[in-house]
């Protein structure tokens, strides 16, 4: 079995631009302030066809509400520029942030080896439409759109922005991505293979995957409720959240002193269901399987852990299994779903919320679970209505994907 | 690197068949491409040769109704997986978190994401979830997981052609740090008539072939699919009846080579990266490509590493055998591999 990581991973920068805000710090103050920054996708909103797909174009396609970033935070260029370019640009800012936030300058960016560990789902697909239409229709289309696609891995742009010359891996595993290049850049620190990592996800609102959970009959026509007895289902959101790992010597060795940590990355567990391409287990297994694989890394106990930051997508069938399974293994321990604030930001959500999830610990407190109002009768236990005080080392964000992957990460205080 | 990687299942389905007897066959008879692939360009159709895999076999392994939902990448990963259980004489994983699953593939499921657009464009009245399912990325891992009712962790890496060896070592510290006891480490990508397209755009007539490895400053590549699997163990386990593996790195720089058995490159015919093997030539003189066994295929370092490993292990390669594979910005992949 895996050890017991002694110390953990340091993490000491993070970033995070979402629906709840641009930044971390105002993505907090947002969230701890209940705001719930939804667009419903009116005809005037010249992003609604794109996000919510476009009802003149198929009778049967649903406007969907999303949570879409803020023009106003983006520059120009992020719209007129290649679509697929997007997952990459939008976890260039949250590096950004991330490395101001650690006091990792261009020089240290230069000297140390910094992997690149990103985790998407949109980011890598070649599902252009209007490409791919072309192509059908037999009108021979130009190569520009393929040739941003080659230029579009997330893991190679970063890469490319900081000049970055350590391993690069963009993560692929649909939802719980953003998590799994959490965990996976924790143990290139641990092998030595990298001084600092920039790990996390990053994903923007493609209309062809608003199809697809469309046609899932998973997605609200709603603002979400994450385990509400009359959830819907999801909403879709965009982002990117990013964190620096650093190995101790790496933190240490700067001219200014050693850089703060933000926590440490303690745990790591990664296991699947083996049961349905796009179902959880009914019986959480695998879930459960991942949630003790990281507490056991961390060699922490359930009583030792603040709040979960589950995944929380607001469907019937994830929700339930999370409320089956957090009760049941961490029983005194309150939970949220932060996707009542950003959306399902599919392979952003593990970084995000990874984020916001170091920054709850810090402030000792975590908001409302956004969205829920009524106990599902069916379920084990219920989320916090309400900000909630935690006082304890330990943080828990966990992770359920489409094809049964699960993955949870702990993050622990430094000074508890 | 802390400890060599016991190389104890090999398993690998491509143009020239599936399973050892069938690249035993195609090692010592090269047959080249085995299909051909319709374009349609502003000059009419063009039919360009591919290596094409056909993955029927796999239903030895898995009954037909659990191959129901499984797109076609997922079932070319899931019968490399099949045959790396079978060449180590492993019994199909049944309900076991020890062990892991890492895909590596430079494009995913094309196959099933333009099917699925395609419903979305024919104006179906609910575009198809199964054909959803079946277009995200990590897919075919997610079925090998189903198939082989494997509930350890599982990983999907697309990084273009250095997707393999960053995959490789995820598995190496999922072994490392005993998150598993084993892993099957899967390389896989699937042609389709848009990909073929974007070739002849890109390659035009230089993708009727022969592949000439050796001329790097030309194309010359014909696109393969298929899949390369390994069964990984950790040294203290493994039985390495394939070999080991001894190192595996992402370099940033053209990497200086030990003395070696042979050196093996990805060299597939792409120009683009080519120019980053001459180097490594006028180091050692000579080189070694399977890529005309299989083809131009994105992940193909995970082809290159299995069939070197079966060929090390039978005596047809010298060992150590360097794998290494450039991508167009000069990264290297570099995989040895040790009797």
């Amino acid at each position: 079995m895996i050890g017991v990581t002694e110390v953990g991973i340091a993490v000491t920068g993070l970033g995070c631009i979402c629906a709840a805000g641009p930044t971390l710090p105002r993505t907090i103050e947002s969230m701890m302030a209940g705001r719930r920054n939804l667009r419903t996708g009116e005809p005037d909103d010249e992003r609604a066809p794109e996000a919510a797909g476009d009802p003149g174009d198929r009778a049967s396609t649903r406007r969907l509400p999303v949570f879409a970033l803020s023009a106003s935070w983006l520059p120009d260029d992020y719209w007129t520029g290649p679509e697929v370019r997007r997952s990459g640009r939008l976890a260039i800012i949250a590096c950004t942030e991330a490395l101001g936030d650690a006091g990792f300058d261009a020089d240290l960016l230069r000297e140390r080896r910094v992997g690149v560990c990103l985790g998407t789902t949109v980011g890598s697909a070649m599902n252009n439409e209007q490409f791919y239409r072309a192509f059908r229709e037999g009108r021979c289309p130009d190569m520009e759109t393929i040739r941003a696609y080659l230029q579009a891995n997330p893991a190679d742009m970063v890469a490319r922005h900081f000049g970055l010359v350590g391993p690069r891996q963009t993560v692929n595993n649909a939802c719980s991505s953003g998590s799994v290049a959490i965990g996976e850049a924790a143990s290139w620190i641990r092998a030595g293979i990298c001084d600092a990592v920039l790990a996390g996800g990053s994903d923007f609102l493609c209309r062809v995957v608003c199809n697809g959970f469309a046609s899932l009959r998973i997605a609200d026509s709603h603002p979400c409720r994450p385990f509400d007895k009359d959830r819907q289902g999801l909403n879709l959101g965009e982002g990117a959240g990013m964190l620096l790992l650093e190995s101790e010597a790496s933190r240490r060795d700067r001219a200014a002193g050693p850089a703060r940590v933000r926590a440490r990355l303690c745990g790591y567990g990664n296991a699947c269901d083996a049961y349905h391409i796009s179902a959880p287990r009914p019986d959480g297994a695998g879930l459960r399987s991942a949630i003790q694989q990281a507490l056991a890394q961390a060699g922490a106990q359930p009583a030792d852990v603040a709040f979960v930051n589950a995944h929380g997508t607001g469907t019937v069938e994830n929700d339930k299994v999370e409320s089956l399974v957090i009760p049941e293994a961490l029983p005194d321990t309150p939970f949220l779903s932060t996707k009542g604030y950003t959306g399902h930001t599919l392979g952003a959500a593990g970084g995000i919320e990874a984020a916001v999830s170091i920054a709850f610990l810090e402030l000792g407190s975590i908001p409302a679970s956004a969205g829920f109002v009524r106990p599902d009768p069916e379920a084990r236990g219920a989320p916090v209505k309400e900000r909630t005080e935690v006082r304890r080392p330990y943080a828990l964000s966990d992770s359920v994907a489409f094809g049964g992957n699960n993955v949870a990460l702990v993050f622990r205080r430094e000074d508890m | 690197m802390t400890e060599r990687l016991a190389i104890d299942g090999v398993g690998i389905v491509g143009g020239f068949g599936a399973g050892p007897e069938a690249l035993r066959a195609a090692m010592a008879d090269p047959q080249g491409p085995n299909a051909s692939l319709a374009v349609g360009t502003p000059k009419g159709q063009i039919d360009y040769p591919v290596y094409q895999a056909d993955p029927t076999t796999l239903r030895d392994w898995v009954g037909k109704g659990e191959l129901r939902r499984a797109g076609r990448l997922s079932r070319l990963a899931a019968l490399a997986a099949c045959l790396a259980l079978d060449a180590a004489d492993a019994p199909v994983p049944a309900r076991t978190g020890r062990y892991g699953v890492v895909v590596a593939t430079a494009y995913g499921a094309l196959a099933g994401t333009f099917r699925f657009l395609d419903t979305i464009l024919d104006g179906e009245t609910l575009a198809s979830p199964t054909l959803f399912s079946n277009s995200v990325h990590s897919a075919a891992a997610s079925d090998v997981t189903i198939l082989l009712e494997i509930t350890g962790p599982s990983l999907t890496v697309c990084q273009f052609e250095m997707s393999y060896v960053s995959a490789l070592l995820s598995a190496a510290r999922w072994l490392g740090e005993g998150r598993v006891d084993s892993v099957l480490v899967c390389a896989v990508d699937e042609l389709n008539g848009l990909l073929g397209y974007c070739r002849h755009c890109f390659f035009g007539t230089a993708g009727m072939g022969p592949i000439r490895p050796e001329a790097l400053h030309v194309d010359s590549a014909v696109a393969g699919e298929g899949a390369a699997c390994l069964l990984l163990r950790p040294e203290r386990t493994g039985q390495g009846r394939f070999g080991w593996i001894d190192r595996c790195e992402w370099a940033a720089g053209t990497p200086v080579l030990p003395p070696a058995g042979a050196l093996v490159l990805g060299a597939d015919g792409h120009r683009c990266c080519g120019r980053w093997y001459r180097p490594l030539i006028d180091q050692w003189g000579s080189f070694t490509s399977f890529a005309p066994l299989y083809g131009a295929v994105p992940s193909g370092q995970g082809f290159d590493v299995a069939i070197a490993a079966m060929a090390m292990s039978e005596g047809r390669l010298s060992g150590p055998v360097e794998c290494l594979k450039a991508g167009p910005e000069g990264q290297w992949g570099r995989v040895r591999l040790a009797r």
